[in-house]
């Protein structure tokens, strides 16, 4: 898919760890994990917004483009 | 009173139901299929009747050949007939059917292979149909096709065509349910 999840390096440069993420956000780790994997088909708007108030970030921190070669 | 009745009551009467016809359909696919190996391999009956008194004394005499043909395709779709329950029974004892959850691959393939299932039955049941008809212009008394369990070829087809439309809105359902399983 050429949507890239970049969660996992907002997470390393904020230091936060993906149980801390999940109880800031009431997400559970299995769904975190899926998204952060890049398994997820899609995100709604208040996982997204949830995510960067406790990342404190832009949602193009974590989505990325990148077409497919 | 208001008397509610849940989807799940309603599987298990048809599991009872499934369970009976089950029973019925595998006694009578038994019943064809000693007959048709005794008369083929051993004799006929003294009384000539077949299983389900049916008979077949004369189609025997006439040609040995046709005779197999026919007791293969009552055999055949007896057979089938008694899988399709099978797999009802399955599916419904195994808990296979979870409502919260109901899209799963395994009854989508169950959907399918039972759809191509009552096909094949349809099928079958047409051509013995065309079958027996050219028999009984020769001059060969046969049982009727409801005695044979071959009747109903049409409805056969459009339970298969309709459980093939379903299986392929299934289908769709299935992906849709997995889309819906990883939004986050």
């Amino acid at each position: 898919m050429p949507i890239i999840v970049n969660l996992d390096v907002m997470m390393a440069r904020r230091k936060m760890s993906l149980n801390e993420l999940s109880e800031k956000v009431d997400i559970t780790l299995s769904n975190l994990s899926i998204l952060k994997t890049g398994k997820a088909k899609a995100i709604r708007f208040s996982t997204l917004e949830a995510i960067c108030k406790a990342l404190d970030c832009q949602p193009a921190d974590i989505l990325e483009y990148q077409p497919d070669r | 009173m208001d008397i509610k009745i849940s989807s799940q009551q309603i599987l298990r009467v048809l599991l009872v139901l499934c369970w009976i016809i089950f029973i019925g359909v595998c006694i009578d696919a038994g019943g064809f299929l000693v007959s048709s190996i005794y008369w083929s391999f051993v004799k006929p009956n003294a009384d000539g009747f077949f299983w389900n008194k049916l008979p077949m004394l004369s189609l025997y005499q006439y040609d040995k050949g046709h005779f197999m043909a026919i007791c293969l395709l009552i055999c055949i779709v007896a057979v089938i007939k008694a899988s399709i329950f099978y797999r009802i029974i399955v599916l419904l004892q195994e808990n296979k059917l979870n409502m919260a959850k109901p899209f799963t691959r395994e009854v989508g393939s169950f959907l399918f292979l039972t759809a191509w299932l009552t096909i094949m039955v349809g099928f079958f049941c047409s051509y013995a149909g065309k079958y027996v008809g050219q028999l009984t212009s020769k001059g060969i008394p046969m049982s009727g096709m409801k005695e044979m369990g071959l009747a109903g070829s049409d409805v056969w087809f459009f339970m298969g065509a309709t459980l093939l439309v379903i299986g392929f809105i299934f289908k769709r359902g299935i992906e849709l349910q997995a889309e819906n399983d990883l939004t986050i």
